[in-house]
C-alpha cells in the first residue's frame, strides 16, 4: 500500500502527512500507555479537526490525554474546569469596561486551538449551549459582536458516566456536537505499574517536543478533507447511520450529522493508515466512536450495542 | 529492405500472452468438431482425424505453456510446415489430372486445412492466433457442408458453434481486462443467431436440381462386377442380392424386389435406414427393376422376345442416352433426380419411369425394359443422375384413343410377354370381368380393380408363407385377402392380364420424407415397394398402386424435421448424451454459482477470494470486508509461495482501485487476476490435502472488529 504521495500532500509544506499522523499517534502513545483505541479516536479527531468526548470514570488520564495533544500539535491547551456555577461567561470571555471609556472584549478560555472542558456534565445546560456555537460555528457572539475562535479548534470534553449528584445528562444536540467519543479504560496491571513508576506519565510529557507547527497541522486536516471517498463507502457510512435510526429500543438515532461525521472520522483514520482513500475497514472502525455517543436508548449506555448490531447487520461492501 | 524486414517483424510479433484457457479449450474444441464434421462427411479418414486431433491438442497445450515466451525459430519452422502442405495440395491436385467436380478437390483441401490448423496449434501464444483458429475452424466447417446431404450436419453445426460462442465470449471477456461476460448475454446471443441462422433458412430457396447445371455423379468403393451384367449387392459387390430370408433380418439390398426373381412368398423385415437420398423435380416412383414373367409365385424377368437381347449394353461413357423400351411414345416434361446412395446396395440404377439420360462414372450401363444395371458395385456415398421425361397424362388423356403420330400397339413379342400367365386362371378371369362390367376403357378397367381391391382386402405384412405350389393371386383374392404391396400388386397385374390388358410388375422405392432444409427425399429401406405398370397406347407404361390408393403427397417441413431429429437422436449413442447432460448439470450449477458473479474485474478478485474462502472453511460474514476475509485466508494459506500474492496484497489491490483513485493499467488487471485464480486453486490444494474440522460453533467466526481503531497503524 503506497502512503499518501507528496502531491496530494502538497499543502503540508513538505511535511508527509502520514509521517505526521503517526508521529502524534507515536506521541500520545508515549505517554498513554496501554490505550491504544483512544488514543487513535484522539489521533483521528485532531486530524479531522473534530471534537471529542472522553466518557470515563475520573483519574485514567483523560487531562494528559488532552495535554499531550495539546502540547504535540505544538499549541497552548486551555482549561475549563466545569461545576455547577461556571457560567457561559467564564467559558466564551466578557466585554470589560475600560478606564478609556471602552467595552474590551476579554477572550474566555474557549479561545484556543485546543480546549479542555473537563467534566462538561457537572456544567449547568446555560453554560453548554454557550459551548454549542463555539463547537459548531468556530466562533463567540457576545454584546451583538462576533468573535472567531482560532482555526482549528478542538474541543476535548470528558463526562464522568457514573451518575452522580450534581451533574446536568448533556443535552441531545450537545452530544451530536462531538465528532467522536471513546472511553480511555483501566490499564492493565503492568502499565498500570509502569504508570505509577513514571508519575503518571508526566515526566514522559515533561520532555515530549512539538511534533508540528500550526500551519502543519492545518495543513494536514485539509489533505484529510481531501482523503477520497469512493459512493460505495459514504452508502456504507449512511447505511449504517440509518440503521440506527431503525434499531428497536432507539429513541434517537443517528443525525445527518452523525454520517457526515463518520466519514470524516473515516477520512482521517484511512490518513492514519497510509491509505490515500477511505476504506470500509475505516467506516467500520470508526462507527462506534462516532455514533454510539448520540444515540438515545430506551436503556441508557446501550449506543454501542446498537451500533455493534448495525454494523453486523449491514453488509460490508465489496469491490 | 531492412525496413521491409521490420515491417515483417512487425506484424508477426506476437500480441500480449493470452491466459484465458476457456479460450484456448473453446478454440480447439471448435476445429476438434470440425475436424469431426469433415469425418462425418467423408473427407477425412477417421485415424488421420484421430491423430491431427490428438496432435492439436497437444500443440495448444504446448502454445499455452510457452505463451509467455514463444519460441520465434519454431514460428519459421511451422511457416515452412504450413507451405509444404500448399505444395502437397497443388501438386496432389494436378496429378490426379485436375480438377473435374468439387468432389475432386474437398478431400485433400479439408486435409490441407486440418495440417494448418495443425501447424498453427504450436504457435497460438496470443489472443489474434486463436481467433485465427476459431476462423479456420469455420472453412473447415464449410468444407464438410459442402458435402452434407444430411440434417444430422446440423448437430456439428450446433456444437461447432457453441463452441465458437464460448470462445467468443472468453475472448470478449480477456479483452475486457478479465471480467467474465454475463452468460445471459451469451444465451441471447446464442438465440439471436440460432433465430436469425432459422430466418436465413426459411427465407432462402433450397438449391434445386433443374437448375443445375453440371449433374453431379460420383462412385464410391466401387468394384468392377464378376459378370458383366450380373445383378450383386452390398458396397463390394459380394453380397447376394437375395439375401433376406423369410422373418429374418434384412439387409439393405436384401428387399426381394431387388433380386433376379420377386418371390412374393416370403419377405424379410426392413429397417428405417436411410438407404439413398434423392434431390428430384417431383416425387414419384422410383423404379429398379420391372418384370414380365409371372411363375404363380414369383416374378422373373422372363425371356427376352424374340429378336431382341435380354440386356442391351449402352457404351457411350456418362452421359449414357437411353434407348426408348416402350417404342414412341408421348415425352413428358424432364425430370432430373440425382441419388446419394447413403448405403450399399445392389448395383441397380434407380430413375423415375421414362429414364432418359444417365450420369453415372462408369464405362457401361446395361438396360432391360426399365431396369437398369451399372457395372460396377454402388456402394455408400456414390451419387449419379438421371434425366427422365415421364409423360403425366391427364384422365381425360389416358381414356381418350392414342394421340396422332405416336405408336399406339406394343411389338408384338412385347405384348405377348406382357399378357403372359403361367396357367389361365378362369376364377381370376370371372372376377375380373364382374369388376369391370360396364367400363369400357383401360383406364375405366384399372381404377375399378383398385377400388375393388381397396374395398375387399386389408394391408398386412403379417402372414404365413405360402406353400410350393399354392398361387399367390389365388391364395389373396379367394383365401386369404389379406397381403402386402408384392400380393396386391401381383393380384392387380394378373387380373389385368386375363382382361388382355398389358400390364407387368415394377419395383422401387417411393420417396421417404422430404427434408425441406436439405432438398432431399430421405429413403428408407423401408420405403421399398412394388406396384403395377399398365401399358397405355401413346402414353407407354404408367405406373398404377394397388396398394396405397392414396396419391403420393410431400409431408410439411416440420414433420420432416421433426422425424430426423427424432432418426438422429435414435442413433446417438447414449454415452454423448449422457455426457451432454452431465455437463449441462455441471454448467447449471457453476452459473448458479456465478449469478453473484458481477462485471468489474475488481469483483472478480473478490468472487476468486470468496470462493478461496469457502474451499478452506473460512466463514465469510456480511459484514466482513474483503480485506478481513482476506487477512483470515492468509492464517489459513499460510504465506504465499513466490511468484504469487497473498490474498491480502489481492484485496487491498482490489479495494485501493474500487474505492480510491489509482488506475490500474489492463495488464495489471489481467497478472491480478490470474493471480486471485492461483490462490483460489492453491485454497482447493490446501483444502484437498488438508482436512480441518469445520470452524468453531459461534455466531461470528470471523475476527470481530474492535469498536475503535483495528490496531497500529
Amino acid at each position: 500500500m503506497s502512503a499518501v504521495t507528496e502531491t496530494d500532500a502538497g499543502q503540508a509544506e513538505g511535511r508527509d502527512p502520514v509521517e505526521l499522523a503517526r508521529a502524534l499517534h507515536a506521541n500520545l502513545q508515549h505517554v498513554l500507555l496501554g490505550t491504544s483505541d483512544a488514543v487513535t479516536i484522539a489521533v483521528v479527531a485532531a486530524l479531522s479537526g473534530g471534537h471529542l468526548l472522553i466518557e470515563d470514570v475520573p483519574g485514567v488520564g483523560k487531562t494528559v490525554l488532552a495535554r499531550t495533544l495539546a502540547l504535540s500539535l505544538g499549541v497552548e491547551l486551555s482549561r475549563v474546569q466545569g461545576h455547577p456555577d461556571l457560567l457561559p461567561s467564564d467559558v466564551t470571555g466578557v466585554s470589560v469596561y475600560q478606564a478609556s471609556g471602552n467595552w474590551e472584549f476579554r477572550p474566555g478560555p474557549v479561545f484556543a486551538h485546543v480546549v479542555l472542558v473537563d467534566e462538561l456534565n457537572r456544567t449547568p445546560p446555560r453554560t453548554q449551549s454557550a459551548l454549542l456555537e463555539s463547537m459548531e460555528e468556530g466562533q463567540v457572539s457576545i454584546d451583538g459582536e462576533t468573535w472567531l475562535l482560532p482555526n482549528p479548534h478542538l474541543v476535548l470534553a470528558t463526562q464522568n458516566p457514573i451518575g452522580q449528584l450534581g451533574t446536568y445528562p448533556l443535552v441531545e444536540s450537545q452530544l451530536d456536537r462531538f465528532s467522536l467519543s471513546t472511553p480511555l479504560g483501566y490499564p492493565d496491571a503492568l502499565t498500570e505499574t509502569h504508570l505509577a513508576l513514571r508519575h503518571g506519565g508526566r515526566s514522559a510529557l515533561a520532555d515530549l517536543k512539538p511534533i508540528c507547527t500550526l500551519d502543519e497541522w492545518l495543513a494536514v486536516i485539509e489533505v484529510v478533507r481531501q482523503i477520497h471517498v469512493a459512493p460505495a463507502v459514504a452508502q456504507y457510512a449512511v447505511a449504517l447511520a440509518r440503521a440506527t435510526r431503525e434499531a428497536p429500543l432507539v429513541r434517537l438515532g443517528a443525525s445527518p450529522r452523525a454520517s457526515i461525521n463518520l466519514v470524516q472520522s473515516a477520512q482521517a483514520h484511512a490518513l492514519l493508515y497510509g491509505r490515500n482513500y477511505a476504506s470500509p475497514i475505516d467506516v467500520q472502525a470508526m462507527a462506534g466512536p462516532s455514533l454510539s455517543h448520540r444515540l438515545l436508548t430506551e436503556v441508557e449506555g446501550q449506543g454501542h450495542q446498537v451500533v455493534a448490531d448495525a454494523l453486523a447487520s449491514v453488509p460490508a461492501p465489496r469491490p | 529492405m531492412s525496413r521491409a524486414i521490420n515491417a515483417i517483424v512487425r506484424a508477426n510479433r506476437a500480441g500480449p500472452p493470452e491466459n484465458s484457457i476457456v479460450l484456448r479449450v473453446a478454440a480447439v474444441g471448435a476445429v476438434v468438431v470440425s475436424i469431426a464434421a469433415c469425418v462425418a462427411e467423408g473427407e477425412l479418414n477417421r485415424p488421420v482425424a484421430i491423430a491431427s486431433s490428438v496432435a492439436l491438442i497437444a500443440g495448444s497445450v504446448f502454445s499455452y505453456r510457452r505463451r509467455a515466451n514463444p519460441m520465434s525459430w519454431l514460428k519459421l519452422v511451422l511457416a515452412v510446415a504450413a507451405l509444404g502442405g500448399f505444395f502437397w495440395f497443388f501438386l496432389h491436385i494436378s496429378r490426379h489430372g485436375g480438377v473435374t467436380s468439387i468432389a475432386d478437390v474437398l478431400g485433400p483441401l479439408a486435409l490441407l486445412f486440418t495440417w494448418i490448423q495443425l501447424t498453427h496449434s504450436f504457435d497460438t501464444p496470443s489472443r489474434r492466433d486463436l481467433g485465427f483458429t476459431l476462423a479456420g475452424s469455420a472453412t473447415l466447417m464449410a468444407v464438410a457442408a459442402a458435402q452434407a446431404v444430411d440434417t444430422s450436419f446440423a448437430f456439428y453445426v450446433l456444437v461447432w458453434g457453441c463452441c465458437c460462442l464460448a470462445g467468443l465470449m472468453a475472448m470478449w471477456g480477456s479483452m475486457a481486462g478479465g471480467s467474465p461476460v454475463r452468460v445471459q448475454t451469451g444465451v441471447i446471443a446464442l438465440l439471436g443467431v440460432v433465430v436469425a441462422s432459422a430466418v436465413v433458412v426459411a427465407v432462402l430457396p433450397a438449391p434445386h436440381a433443374s437448375t443445375t447445371v453440371i449433374f453431379p455423379s460420383d462412385l464410391a468403393g466401387d468394384v468392377p462386377i464378376a459378370t458383366p451384367n450380373g445383378l450383386v449387392g452390398g458396397a463390394n459387390g459380394q453380397e447376394p442380392v437375395h439375401a433376406a430370408t423369410a422373418d429374418g433380418a434384412t439387409r439393405v439390398g436384401g428387399f426381394l424386389g431387388f433380386a433376379g426373381p420377386l418371390n412374393t412368398a416370403v419377405r424379410g423385415t426392413l429397417s428405417n435406414q436411410v438407404v439413398l437420398r434423392v434431390r428430384a423435380d417431383k416425387p414419384t416412383f422410383w423404379i429398379a427393376e420391372t418384370f414380365n414373367h409371372w411363375t404363380g409365385q414369383s416374378w422373373v424377368p422372363g425371356p427376352a422376345p424374340p429378336g431382341t437381347v435380354q440386356w442391351q449394353a449402352v457404351k457411350s461413357g456418362s452421359p449414357f442416352y437411353l434407348p426408348l423400351s416402350a417404342g414412341n411414345v408421348v415425352r413428358g416434361s424432364p425430370d432430373v433426380q440425382t441419388f446419394y446412395l447413403a448405403a450399399g446396395g445392389p448395383n441397380l440404377v434407380f430413375h423415375a419411369a421414362t429414364a432418359t439420360t444417365v450420369w453415372f462414372p462408369a464405362q457401361r450401363l446395361y438396360v432391360r425394359d426399365d431396369t437398369i444395371l451399372a457395372s460396377t458395385s454402388l456402394g455408400p456415398g456414390s451419387v449419379y443422375t438421371v434425366a427422365s421425361a415421364v409423360a403425366n397424362p391427364t384422365k381425360a388423356e389416358l381414356e381418350a384413343p392414342a394421340p396422332r403420330g405416336v405408336n399406339s400397339t406394343l411389338p408384338a413379342g412385347v405384348l405377348a410377354q406382357s399378357t403372359q400367365l403361367p396357367h389361365p386362371y378362369p376364377d381370376v378371369a370371372r372376377l375380373a370381368r364382374s369388376i369391370t362390367a360396364g367400363k369400357t376403357t383401360t383406364y375405366a378397367k384399372v381404377l375399378a380393380l383398385e377400388a375393388w381391391i381397396g374395398a375387399h382386402t386389408r394391408y398386412t405384412t403379417d402372414i404365413p408363407p405360402l406353400l410350393p405350389g399354392q398361387d399367390t393371386v389365388h391364395q389373396f383374392l379367394f383365401v386369404s385377402r389379406r397381403g402386402y404391396c408384392e400380393q396386391i400388386s401381383t393380384s392387380l397385374a394378373v387380373m389385368l392380364r386375363t382382361l388382355g390388358i398389358p400390364a407387368r410388375e415394377a419395383t422401387g422405392y417411393v420417396p421417404g420424407p422430404y427434408n425441406p432444409i436439405t432438398d432431399l427425399y430421405d429413403v428408407e429401406a423401408s420405403d421399398a415397394h412394388a406396384w403395377v405398370q399398365v401399358w397405355f397406347p401413346g402414353w407407354g407404361w404408367q405406373s398404377f398402386d394397388p396398394t396405397a390408393q392414396v396419391p403420393l403427397a410431400n409431408p410439411s417441413p416440420a414433420d420432416a424435421l421433426a422425424h430426423d431429429a427424432l432418426g438422429a437422436l435414435g442413433q446417438l449413442p447414449l454415452i454423448p448424451i449422457g455426457v451432454v447432460v452431465l455437463a449441462a448439470g455441471a454448467l447449471t450449477v457453476v452459473l448458479r454459482r456465478r449469478r453473484a458473479r458481477p462485471a468489474t474485474w475488481t469483483q472478480a478478485i473478490s468472487f476468486e477470494l470468496l470462493e478461496a474462502a469457502r474451499r478452506v472453511g473460512v466463514v465469510a460474514p456480511d459484514d466482513a470486508t474483503l480485506s478481513q476475509l482476506a487477512e483470515r485466508l492468509d492464517t489459513v494459506l499460510g504465506p504465499a509461495p513466490p511468484g504469487e500474492l497473498s490474498a491480502t496484497a489481492l484485496a487491498t489491490a482490489a479495494e485501493e482501485a474500487a474505492y480510491g483513485t489509482v488506475e490500474v493499467t489492463d495488464s495489471n488487471r489481467s497478472e491480478l487476476i490470474i493471480a486471485a485464480r492461483r490462490l483460489r486453486r492453491r485454497a482447493r490444494r490446501t483444502a484437498k490435502h488438508d482436512v480441518r474440522p469445520d470452524p468453531p460453533p459461534g455466531p461470528r467466526p470471523m475476527t470481530p472488529r474492535q469498536p475503535a481503531g483495528a490496531g497500529r497503524p
